[in-house]
């Protein structure tokens, strides 16, 4: 990877810890030096996030690293399981265990006998290699194999939104705009939103969902994997603009076989129409320069500002422009 | 419920048997949140000691959580703050080739002096740094530094800004000493004027240099020209040993002197070593501390403790208090310096030797607190024991003063605390 000026790409450790943070009623500790989950806290405050899951490191020393000790760990989960009774402990690698190859599957199924009542879920991605879409991505799948469980579809239709997580930019807003379509158009509410606002419980009874949306394509495979499992079918996609969005929700009504709610699109196209008027004045100083003469500027008309008569826009030779 | 091991502190070592951070345990058994890592100081220091470069190497957590402490990849007098990320290939067969092209590629850039900051990966698969720059320095403009930076080596994150400290030694150039010159070791330059001491050195015309993390680049690689070291931080320490033996600058601490005793010598030395007779310039503030002294003995006599605080080297504080009667119980040691074993050595001929531990989440140390049953907390206390023990926090305002004054000021803050009625704790509280 060499020489970084700016931010390098997260690992795939960063991408799992950054995923399953945000899940209620659960703990996850990691197995390693406990500045990484300083950082880990730093950096999903930054993004918007209080951690709902409960952090935890273990810290790992000298004589851990060459004994290959892993008493901190079987400690650290005691102590977990005393004080907090989580539904579930997600147990991660660190740098250096996954350098010196601790089995943590293998600790995992060793002290999952003692603890019958609380779900150990080992995580990988943890090689050098890896990096944040494939930790995401196998995250997402390992929840989806492991938590969901068998529930009969719930008696109105439900969705879940699966993709939704703390690495992607906004991805609050994006997934409550997801929601707020989703209950104009169809009426109707999310099961599960994997995994920036969810819960154990809600992850165990995603399989009750009449439809999984996958808003990015680390999510597909998990919702591939619900389709198996439950029959549940998938849109893969994110809503963009007025036409994509609308294409979007068609994909589904076939799918739910629901009529969209056409005044809830009549609407939101009334309150769009301004801003979708000026929005490409905005972006016009993207516009490629092609050989030829004909190029397109706002016009110098009475508008202060130009790009609000952008309507109007006048051609102009190349010659004009240079 | 039980939340330490066995409900007991039998996993916690006594202080007289440690010797480094290897012996310091945790108190409770997982971390949350824990310590910051070394590497986090390092690069916080290195961003803000203006002219000094730095290269963070290890994996991808390391590099991309180090920008949110170096947030600029460029400082504002051109310092580089750049990133060396290992891939699969390179933990296996070592970073050697790339990063010797990185620093090259920083010289090039106009790096005056650079960083390396080696953390945990790197510092595991044994990369020989030192090697490396003994090899890289003859053709290269930049003057290399290194530091070993591994978390697991250590709890917390001091060995990250002293070692940084201490390798600004190795870019240090021999000067011509200049007689009543001084240097202030980890002074905080907004409590410089209030200090008896420095009015006194100034006043006498010597020339002080304040050297800590807001200092240049050169101020640190003039230092050498300055005829003695005053050690005001247990950080800079290292630093001065390391001048002592480089460039025969001797030095005398005071951050780890609290008794009247151990200040008059002190400051007796300093006299010594710059040829001045500092008279009765202190009277004021030793009496002073003679009083609060006074007044805090019935106080204090068999008061039993904890310190709990962060911010400070609790050893040569609880040896001080020590011999003012206090009992301590357990200490918690964010790092164990070398000086640290002489004030462990005085404590334990005062008949002490409490329990050493590294506090990593205060919300279960409360059976700590039930079993060893302090009367008093430096530092502080779990939210639900506020009311029952009293304490003394935001100690870290005693860092970058030395001196009669710090004492006193201490011991009053401890009286006061003493003093304070459990309502007017809550009173604070709401």
């Amino acid at each position: 990877m060499g020489l970084h000026r700016f931010h390098p790409t997260p690992s795939g450790r960063m991408g799992t810890l950054w995923t399953l943070s945000t899940i209620r009623n659960a703990a996850l500790v990691e197995f390693g030096s406990m500045g990484h989950m300083l950082y880990g806290r730093a950096t999903l405050k930054r993004m918007g996030k209080n951690p709902d899951c409960k952090l935890y490191s273990t810290h790992i020393n000298e004589s851990d690293i060459a004994m290959g000790e892993t008493k901190r760990l079987t400690q650290a989960i005691a102590d977990i399981v005393l004080r907090d009774q989580p539904r579930v402990i997600f147990v991660l690698p660190s740098t250096i265990p996954e350098m010196i190859g601790t089995d943590l599957s293998a600790l995992c199924r060793e002290l999952q006998t003692s603890y019958p009542h609380v779900r150990l879920l080992p995580f990988g991605a943890g090689g050098f290699n890896v990096e944040l879409h494939r930790g995401v991505q196998e995250t997402l799948l390992l929840l989806a194999t492991t938590l969901p469980q068998a529930v009969p579809p719930t008696p109105n239709p439900t969705f879940n939104l699966i993709g939704s997580c703390t690495d992607l930019f906004q991805f609050n807003a994006d997934a409550q705009e997801i929601v707020r379509i989703m209950e104009g158009a169809f009426g109707i509410k999310p099961l599960c939103i994997m995994t920036s606002d969810t819960s154990v419980e809600d992850i165990e009874h995603m399989g009750g969902a009449h439809i999984n949306l996958v808003i990015r394509r680390e999510g597909l495979s998990a919702a591939c994997h619900l389709q198996q499992k439950f029959g549940t079918p998938l849109v893969e996609g994110r809503p963009y603009g007025m036409q994509g969005t609308y294409s979007w929700l068609e994909q589904i009504a076939q799918l739910l076989d629901k009529p969209i709610n056409q005044s809830f699109i009549l609407q939101e196209q009334a309150e769009a129409q301004p801003i979708m008027e000026i929005a490409p004045g905005f972006f016009s100083h993207q516009k490629k320069k092609t050989s030829g003469i004909v190029h397109r500027r706002p016009c110098r008309c009475s508008y202060r500002n130009p790009y609000l008569c952008l309507q109007r826009t006048r051609t102009y030779p190349r010659s004009v422009l240079v | 419920m039980p939340v330490l091991h066995d409900n007991r502190l039998t996993h916690l070592k006594k202080l007289s048997t440690v010797q480094s951070n290897k012996g310091v345990h945790f108190l409770t058994p997982v971390a949350f949140p824990g310590s910051h890592c070394p590497m986090n100081a390092a690069a916080r220091l290195a961003g803000s000691i203006q002219g000094l470069s730095s290269l963070v190497i290890g994996t991808q957590e390391c590099a991309y959580y180090s920008r949110l402490v170096l947030r600029d990849s460029y400082g504002k007098a051109g310092e580089l703050h750049w990133m060396y990320v290992l891939d699969a290939n390179e933990v296996v067969f070592g970073c050697r080739e790339g990063l010797s092209q990185a620093l090259a590629e920083m010289d090039q850039a106009g790096a005056k002096a650079l960083l390396l900051i080696v953390t945990c990966l790197p510092d595991l698969i044994g990369e020989d740094m030192e090697a490396m720059i003994h090899e890289l320095q003859p053709k290269l403009a930049a003057r290399l530094i290194s530091i070993s930076a591994p978390h697991f080596a250590c709890n917390g994150h001091p060995s990250g800004v002293w070692r940084t400290l201490e390798a600004m030694a190795g870019i240090m150039q021999q000067c011509t000493m200049i007689p009543h010159s001084a240097n202030l070791l980890g002074l905080h330059a907004a409590s410089a004027s209030e200090i008896p001491l420095l009015n006194s050195l100034s006043t006498a015309g010597v020339k002080l240099r304040g050297l800590g993390p807001d200092s240049m680049l050169d101020e640190f690689l003039s230092a050498p020209d300055a005829a003695m070291n005053i050690v005001l931080s247990p950080y800079m320490a290292p630093l001065a040993r390391r001048m002592a033996n480089d460039f025969n600058t001797p030095f005398v601490s005071l951050h780890d002197t609290y008794g009247i005793k151990d200040i008059d010598t002190a400051y007796t030395r300093i006299g010594e070593l710059l040829g001045l007779d500092l008279g009765d310039a202190f009277t004021k503030g030793r009496n002073a501390l003679k009083k609060a002294e006074e007044r805090a003995d019935a106080k204090l006599r068999g008061l039993s403790f904890f310190a709990t605080d962060i911010s400070l080297d609790p050893i040569p504080l609880s040896a001080y208090l020590s011999t003012q009667g206090m009992k301590p119980l357990l200490l918690h040691i964010e790092e164990f310096y070398q000086e640290d074993r002489q004030w462990a050595q005085a404590m334990q001929t005062q008949g002490h030797d409490p329990l050493v531990c590294h506090r990593v989440n205060n919300l279960a140390e409360i059976s700590a607190f039930k079993i060893l049953k302090p009367a008093f907390n430096l530092g502080p206390v779990p939210p639900s024991l506020k009311q029952m023990i009293p304490h003394v926090g935001q100690l870290h305002k005693m860092n970058g003063t030395f001196g009669y004054e710090r004492t006193t000021w201490l011991l009053d803050k401890i009286l006061q605390a003493l003093n304070t009625p459990a309502s007017d704790v809550l009173k604070e509280m709401i």
